[in-house]
């Protein structure tokens, strides 16, 4: 997973197994940017989300629109400061840009910031979630 | 507040009551029909001492709600007589066993996904990722029936259903609010489906005394007024003293609500409320609930009015859960909360444990004439119906 490099935007980690980089950025943590109110929660830093981001890379938890999603533990640990528990990594084509990730929540959310449908049964199927956590975040509960 | 609790063990995805039976759908989408007299009946059977509280919570549900009832409870003796009643009641539960029977309808819907399941005028409703489908049961067997399949009504992916005045009304997303006037619904051939969208997002709905309120995301209300006409024939459901009135339009007027809650809510509350900190809202037919991150939650009466924005009342603020709300219903007592690790009902300030279990779905049915106050929770172990009496006698309906 490697370390990181501060730079303008946020912490870079620099590439993982298959070759992806990562920036946690500053506009997803603490006061962040006002136009984005999805933020990590403080007991989840940085290093822990780039390590998700790597689970989710390695798992290929992607789905077909090319966006990965993550949750941690099942689902049972909040990973944002509004009580998020699972984050969208979106997709991106071009492998000179780092990936970037934010937590998300299906209740509050467009319904481009919520996993398809089929990808969460998938997550349900090979037990990454058992079955009311799926069913929560198809119906848009969490 | 008093409870008594059945169990039925299970693979299930939802369950309805409605008309005395239990409607449960399987984890492999088909249906199960329970007659609630014959699980009364084996309660009776395997234990005679929980008789009284079976028939008076489970099959004569509105009995509760009676005038004849309300006045014979009016004494803190006849209260205490109850309460012995339901002390007799098996803890936590009675669990159905499997000899008592049930019918099983194997119509697969087209479908691996039931995001929301509804049964209003006979039929049956199942929202899923694949649109909405629907199938008229006849009830008036010994034993339900259905179709031999379930007729899609549209695409969309629908998320949650509700139904008042004769129209259904389907929330799908970011593909908005549709409504159809299903009293009209003579024959179910797609060419006459009649959906319309009321608003270009939903992700619930829910009715007021005369109006709804459409939620655009968990904290966006918006207040749409619905226009009623008098119905050719009676309604299934819904017969009340206001004759059998149907939804002819809903979203004429609408009027936005978050920015009238805050300021009314601002107005009583200044030291304590925090817009920003708002994590959910909700509405029974006649009252406002907005609950927030940092454990609070607030109380607005408020009433639809024909032309112009609601009548709204601060009314109370309480404490709240310390965990997110993740849906909430009414019963004619108060509110049941479906929290991350447990189900819960508050009246009048007082928290009752429901389920101290996880939840796929929890429902309440405060205007079916059986069911008022009846809480079915299904979650992956099976469904719960939970029976509640209020023990103060004090609550009055929401």
């Amino acid at each position: 997973m490697g370390g990181y490099t501060v730079v303008i935007d946020g912490l870079l980690f620099a590439g993982n197994a298959s070759g992806k980089t990562y920036i946690s950025l500053y506009a997803h943590r603490g006061s962040g940017s006002p136009r984005y109110k999805s933020k990590w929660c403080q007991a989840f830093g940085p290093a822990n989300e780039h390590a998700l981001f790597c689970v989710a890379d390695a798992s290929v938890w992607q789905d077909a629109a090319g966006h990965f999603w993550a949750v941690h533990n099942s689902g049972s640990t909040i990973i944002g400061e509004r009580g998020e528990i699972l984050c969208k990594f979106p997709a991106n084509g071009n492998p000179s840009v780092p990936w970037h990730g934010y937590p998300v929540s299906p209740a509050s959310e467009r319904d481009n910031d919520c996993p398809p449908d089929d990808f969460v049964e998938g997550w349900r199927q090979s037990g990454v979630v058992d079955k009311t956590l799926a069913r929560r975040i198809q119906k848009r509960k969490i | 507040m008093r409870t008594a609790t059945l169990y039925i063990p299970g693979d299930f995805e939802d369950a309805y009551l409605y008309m005395g039976w239990l409607v449960a759908i399987t984890s492999e989408r088909s249906f199960r029909f329970y007659d609630l007299d014959d699980i009364v009946a084996e309660i009776c059977k395997q234990v005679p001492s929980s008789a009284y509280i079976a028939e008076l919570i489970f099959r004569h549900n509105e009995w509760l709600t009676s005038a004849q009832f309300v006045s014979l409870t009016r004494t803190g003796s006849a209260v205490q007589e109850i309460v012995s009643q339901f002390n007799l009641f098996p803890k936590p539960h009675f669990q159905i066993p499997s000899e008592v029977g049930f019918k099983e309808h194997d119509v697969r819907i087209d479908t691996n996904v039931v995001l929301d399941y509804f049964i209003y005028n006979r039929q049956i409703y199942v929202g899923s990722k694949g649109g909405l489908f629907s199938a008229l049961v006849d009830w008036d067997e010994d034993v339900p029936s259905l179709p031999a399949r379930f007729h899609k009504r549209f695409d969309a992916r629908c998320i949650n259903l509700t139904g008042r005045f004769g129209a259904v009304v389907a929330s799908c997303g970011d593909d908005g609010l549709f409504w159809s006037a299903e009293d009209a619904y003579r024959d179910l051939e797609p060419e006459n489906n009649q959906w319309e969208v009321a608003e270009d997002k939903s992700v619930r709905a829910r009715w007021l005394s005369n109006g709804i309120i459409n939620y655009k995301t968990a904290i966006d209300p918006n207040l749409l007024g619905i226009r009623k006409t008098r119905s050719r024939e009676p309604l299934a459901d819904d017969q009340d003293d206001q004759g059998n009135l149907v939804v002819a339009a809903i979203g004429e007027e609408r009027t936005p609500l978050q920015q009238l809650l805050m300021s009314e809510i601002r107005s009583h509350t200044p030291d304590v409320f925090d817009a920003d900190l708002i994590q959910y809202i909700f509405n029974s037919d006649k009252v406002v609930f907005i609950f927030t991150f940092d454990g609070h939650f607030f109380a607005l009466d408020m009433k639809a009015r024909k032309v112009g924005p609601p009548q709204l009342r601060f009314n109370h603020t309480y404490k709240g859960a310390d965990t997110r709300i993740l849906s909430a219903a009414a019963t004619k007592l108060g509110v049941v909360l479906e929290t991350d690790h447990r189900v819960w009902h508050f009246a009048n300030g007082e928290w009752t444990r429901v389920l101290d279990s996880r939840a796929i779905s929890v429902r309440t049915f405060p205007n079916a004439k059986n069911s008022h106050n009846i809480i079915s929770v299904t979650t992956e172990d099976g469904v719960y119906l939970v029976g509640l009496f209020d023990d103060t006698r004090r609550l009055v309906t929401m």
